[in-house]
C-alpha cells in the first residue's frame, strides 16, 4: 500500500523513546538510505536542515543533514551542503532504479536559534535553496517543518512515511516544574 | 594560526578570567564555586562541529557580541540543572522569592552570563591593554549541539577559527562549561604582548 509522507509530532518522552529505538542515525553532513521496516534519524538540527527524499511505492528512502547552502571553500562530504547534497541523493536513489519523478520530499530544520543579529540566518539561507532546487526538479515538497527558533529532532520511518519531529527548545519554569 | 606564546597568553587570561568569575559567582549564590579551565582548543568552525558530538544534553546558554578594539562573539554554555539551581539561588537571595516566572529565570541568567563576560573583559584590558565592551547577552535553552552548531556555521563563511575552552564548574557538583570565542580579525595577535 503506498505511503504517502507526512509529519506528526513528539511530546511524550515515552513516545520518543520507542520512535527512536533502532534507527540508523545521520550525523552532521551525513545521511543514510533505507527502506522499508527501517527507520533514519538525525538529532540536534540547528540551522541545518534535514532534506528527506522519499519512493512511496517501494518505501524507499534518504535523509541528508545539511549544514550550508552552498560550498564555499569546495565540497568536501557531498551531504554537508543543500547544493551538492540533492543530485548526489538522486543518484544514489537512481542507483536503486529509483527515478526522480517517484519522489516525494520533506524538509526540518533551518532554525534561528541564536537570533544572532549581526550574523547571517544560515537556516533560511537553507531552506530557500532546498525549496529552489526541488523546485525546479519537479519534486513535490509535501511535508515542512521550518524556521523558529528551536532546535529540532527528526526520525523518518520508512515504512509508514512517517517523519517524527520533536522540539528540543526548553524553558527554565519547565525545568523547575519537572523538578518539583 | 595561533603561535605558541599567544596560546599560552590565551590559557592563562582563561585562568584568570575564569578565577575573577568563580569570585563573583560566589559572592552573588552565597557558597564556594570554582571555575577550572580543562582545555582550550583552536579550530575552524566546520572542523569544531567533528569534535562536539557525543552525548546530546539540553544547555543555557548566554552570548553576546563585543564593541571596541576586538568585535567578536563570546558564547558560555551549561547545563540546564546547573543554570536553573544557580538562578533559583539568586531569584531567592535578591529577591527573597521561590516562585520564578520565565522572564524573571531569563533576565536573572543574564545577570550571571554578565558576570562572566565581565570579568573576562576585564581580564583583557588588564593582562593585555584589550579594551572590550559585550553587548547585553542573549539566551537560549536548547540542545548543546543544535546551538553550538549553529553557531559554527553561521560564522564559517566569515571567521577561520574558534577558541573552545572546556572548564568545569564546581559547585555542590562538578559540572561542564562550554565557553566558545569567534575572535575578529587580529584577536589573537593582540595577544602578543599580554603580561605572563
Amino acid at each position: 500500500m503506498r505511503q504517502n509522507l507526512k509529519l506528526r509530532y513528539l511530546t511524550s518522552s515515552e513516545e520518543i523513546a520507542r520512535v527512536r529505538s533502532d534507527s540508523v542515525v545521520v550525523g552532521i553532513g551525513g545521511y543514510a538510505i533505507d527502506k522499508s521496516p527501517g527507520k533514519i534519524a538525525t538529532w540536534a538540527l540547528g540551522s541545518c536542515i534535514a532534506i528527506i527524499l522519499y519512493d512511496p511505492y517501494t518505501s524507499t528512502g534518504t535523509l541528508a543533514h545539511c549544514l550550508l547552502p552552498s560550498p564555499f571553500k569546495g565540497a568536501d562530504l557531498p551531504t554537508k551542503y543543500v547544493s551538492t547534497a540533492i543530485p548526489y541523493l538522486l543518484r544514489k536513489l537512481e542507483e536503486l532504479q529509483i527515478p526522480s519523478r517517484r519522489l516525494q520530499a520533506a524538509l526540518v530544520g533551518g532554525a534561528n536559534i541564536l537570533n544572532l543579529n549581526n550574523g547571517p540566518n544560515i537556516g533560511r539561507s537553507n531552506v530557500i535553496k532546498a525549496r529552489f532546487l526541488l523546485e525546479r526538479l519537479h519534486i513535490p515538497i509535501v511535508a515542512t517543518d521550518v524556521g523558529g527558533t528551536s532546535g529540532r529532532n527528526v526520525v523518518l520511518d520508512l515504512g509508514t512515511g512517517t517523519i517524527y519531529v520533536w522540539y528540543t527548545r526548553r524553558t527554565f519554569t519547565a525545568f523547575f516544574h519537572e523538578q518539583s | 594560526m595561533a603561535k605558541m606564546p599567544q596560546l599560552a597568553a590565551l590559557r592563562r587570561i582563561a585562568q584568570e578570567a575564569f578565577r575573577e568569575a568563580a569570585h563573583s559567582i560566589s559572592t552573588f549564590v552565597g557558597s564556594d564555586v570554582k571555575l577550572k579551565l580543562i582545555s582550550l582548543e583552536i579550530l575552524p568552525p566546520l572542523q569544531y562541529l567533528e569534535v562536539i558530538g557525543g552525548q546530546d544534553s539540553i544547555v543555557a546558554a548566554a552570548y553576546s557580541t563585543s564593541k571596541g578594539e576586538w568585535s567578536g562573539i563570546m558564547l558560555i554554555m551549561m547545563p540546564l540543572e546547573y543554570a536553573s539551581k544557580t538562578v533559583s539561588s539568586l531569584v531567592k537571595s535578591f529577591l527573597g522569592q521561590s516562585e520564578i516566572s520565565e522572564e524573571l529565570a531569563v533576565e536573572t541568567f543574564k545577570e550571571f552570563a554578565n558576570i562572566i563576560f565581565g570579568s573576562i573583559a576585564t581580564v583583557l584590558y588588564n593582562k593585555a591593554g584589550i579594551k572590550i565592551m559585550f553587548s547585553p547577552p542573549e539566551i537560549a535553552v536548547d540542545s548543546a549541539v543544535a546551538i553550538m552548531e549553529s553557531i559554527a556555521v553561521t560564522y564559517s563563511t566569515q571567521f577561520d577559527e574558534l577558541l573552545l575552552f572546556r572548564a568545569e564548574i564546581e559547585g555542590e557538583k562538578i559540572h561542564d562549561m562550554t565557553l566558545l570565542v569567534i575572535p575578529g580579525q587580529g584577536f589573537v595577535d593582540m595577544l602578543h604582548g599580554a603580561e605572563p
